[in-house]
């Protein structure tokens, strides 16, 4: 048995059951093996739930990248490509998520949208460096290294509105990430502020004569 | 074209756009009031204008039913004060264009199909935006398709959307609640049938196919096995916009074919068919260079009920013959007059109707009638100011008449005000008869 098998019956075991395992010990004597195999995967149940979302997002991510018309994007495009069609693929994990995620993804609930944000942050990373070449995302001193993180906060949220979401076909999480996605490409990119500061500097340096 | 900046995401931010405006009218009405104090003369329509420039502000941001409810009520020129028109006709052409991923997203999930598989070329630009809605260009060999796709969840948002424009649209008409829930309820129920494309793809071939007879009316070809309900397909138009084939100077001919069209599309579908495009606004038509006129949405049809046709068409006859007891009585039936009146109320409603549906009716008792006259647009414009104004007619409310004359209302306003633009002579009476005859064939048939 792999990572992957024993990905696939934690799964099947929340879909049935309704809950999650009660402990490594009782989910590892289900499975007919020892606590000892278990850890040899994963050192506990988060870290088992951070690599199934690993899992699913690299799928995604495969999958889109391999697109013709995904090469042809702008990152802003790319990553709503990638949003549209990740929440395609999670129609068939929606009644598992229903029973493993608090349906608000609202600060309080961060613990288990953090590690959701963790398997999201490489591909993020990914796609602001490809904008911060294509002009797309804005290198500011200090919070332009952080973009990544802020953006994948995003992640955990959109999976809280389509878990709340009853509006037909989900329709309202496709416009929620149409939206958020705007919104931080808008930031990101050379928007106000940075006019704003740079004719703040310009005042500056030139003895704020005015 | 660029996506639009900031679109304001949640019912919150909505909401909050509207009460900014509401502060920001509730300041002009304050500097409007404090200026009348202090003796400083300010017209009116000032405060209109400023108040109808802020409110576009909030409006320009928004999409979906609002912009359509703004839409409607910039048609009303009528009801609406002249400043308020204008600034809202201007919302008719903005609203911020869908990505590419989620247009392809769209395809996929309504028809199963990416748009490449379905054309040789499909632009993943948007070419123009509608209200609820985007226009794409695509392509199987040469001929060309016009796809327009709507906007996700619009449906969902218009009810919300509406409980929040309510109250500045009934401060800006001056009316209470009940007195326009009817109507309300009418122009609500209208906008989420504009939301279905599978009754608007069923609409469009009905009413082209029966409209086919009318000279110079022309209709672009439906496409269902590519539409959806959120998707539809038709053929597409090479044409001048109404706006762009006005200002390329047409001679008087052209010009009153042109408005023959329209005055017949409109009339022939009201009186035989009984069931009319009632959304007459500039953007519906193209003009090609053949001077024909094309028909391009029909979003918004609305089915004329036999008893309401006979009460409202039934006073032209009335008129004619001077029959004062006949219009009495048809008043009675739309009640415009209520059982409950006074018989003094019921002679002054009487009497002001008369004048003003004369007014309105005047072309139809004419064989030819010319529309580039001022002074007939400028004689309703008054009146319609006048009585808006009245004190007596105030104090016994609106919120009279059937809520079915509203969108009929609604398209005689939009046809005269495009007639007027066009300075169009057409001829109108002695049509009647033949769509009486044409209605008559259609129940046969």
């Amino acid at each position: 048995m792999d990572a992957h098998d024993i990905i696939k019956a934690y799964r099947l075991h929340v879909l049935e059951e309704g809950h999650a395992p009660a402990s490594v010990f009782k989910f590892a004597q289900q499975l007919g093996i020892s606590e000892a195999d278990f850890y040899q995967y994963f050192a506990s149940f988060e870290e088992l739930e951070r690599q199934y979302w690993k899992h699913l997002i690299d799928r995604t991510r495969n999958k889109v990248e391999e697109q013709e018309v995904y090469q042809g994007y702008t990152t802003r495009e790319k990553l709503l490509h990638f949003y549209f069609t990740l929440f395609e693929d999670l129609m068939e994990e929606r009644s598992f998520m229903l029973v493993l995620l608090p349906h608000d993804m609202s600060l309080e609930n961060l613990g288990k949208g953090r590690s959701m944000a963790k398997a999201i942050r490489p591909y993020l990373e990914h796609l602001i460096d490809e904008g911060r070449t294509e002009g797309e995302v804005e290198n500011r001193p200090v919070i332009s290294d952080r973009y990544a993180q802020m953006l994948s906060l995003q992640w955990p949220w959109l999976v809280g509105f389509w878990l709340r979401d009853t509006s037909k076909g989900f329709e309202k999480t496709d416009t929620a990430i149409e939206k958020a996605v705007h919104v931080a490409f808008d930031l990101m990119g050379r928007n106000a502020i940075d006019s704003l500061f740079d004719f703040g500097k310009f005042m500056y340096q030139n003895g704020m004569r005015s | 074209m660029k996506e639009k900046d900031t679109i304001p995401a949640s019912k919150v931010s909505r909401a909050m756009r509207f009460a900014k405006a509401g502060v920001k009218v509730g300041g002009n009405y304050v500097k409007h009031y404090a200026k009348r104090a202090t003796g400083t003369k300010l017209e009116k329509d000032d405060l209109h204008k400023a108040n109808a420039s802020d409110l576009y502000e909030a409006l320009g941001e928004m999409k979906g039913s609002v912009l359509k409810l703004a839409q409607m009520m910039s048609m009303d020129q009528g009801v609406l004060p002249t400043a308020y028109a204008q600034q809202f006709q201007m919302a008719q052409y903005s609203a911020p264009p869908l990505s590419g991923p989620l247009v392809r997203k769209t395809f996929r999930k309504y028809l199963g199909k990416m748009p490449e598989e379905l054309f040789d070329r499909f632009e993943d630009t948007a070419i123009a935006a509608a209200s609820i809605g985007q226009v794409h260009r695509a392509w199987i060999d040469d001929h060309p398709y016009a796809v327009k796709i709507q906007y996700p969840g619009v449906a969902d948002s218009i009810l919300s959307d509406i409980q929040m424009a309510k109250p500045f649209a009934l401060r800006m008409l001056e009316v209470r609640e009940h007195e326009v829930k009817d109507y309300i309820e009418e122009v609500t129920a209208k906008l989420l049938e504009e939301t279905d494309y599978d009754l608007e793809l069923q609409q469009s071939i009905e009413l082209t196919e029966k409209s086919s007879v009318l000279e110079h009316v022309r209709f672009p070809k439906y496409y269902p096995a590519y539409s959806s309900a959120r998707i539809l397909v038709m053929d597409w138009i090479e044409g001048q916009p109404f706006d762009k084939f006005l200002a390329t100077n047409p001679d008087q001919e052209t010009r009153n074919r042109v408005g023959q069209a329209l005055w017949d599309f409109y009339n022939f579908q009201i009186h035989a068919l009984r069931k009319v495009h009632a959304d007459p606004h500039p953007g519906n038509f193209l003009i090609d260079d053949r001077g024909q006129l094309w028909v391009i949405d029909f979003g918004c049809v609305k089915a004329i009920p036999e008893s309401f046709y006979r009460s409202y068409f039934g006073m032209l006859e009335d008129f004619e013959a001077n029959d004062d007891a006949g219009i009495r009585h048809h008043l009675q039936q739309l009640r415009i007059i209520l059982p409950t009146d006074k018989e003094e109320t019921k002679g002054f409603l009487q009497e002001t109707f008369i004048e003003m549906a004369g007014l309105m009716a005047k072309p139809m008792f004419q064989d030819t009638f010319d529309f580039g006259d001022t002074d007939y647009f400028a004689q309703i414009y008054q009146r319609g100011e006048q009585l808006g104004k009245d004190p007596t007619l105030r104090k016994i409310g609106s919120g009279r008449g059937p809520k079915d004359a509203l969108y009929i209302n609604r398209t005689y306003f939009g046809l005269y005000s495009m007639l007027h633009q066009l300075r169009a002579t057409i001829r109108t009476r002695d049509l009647m008869e033949q769509y009486a005859a044409q209605y008559e064939a259609l129940q046969l048939g």
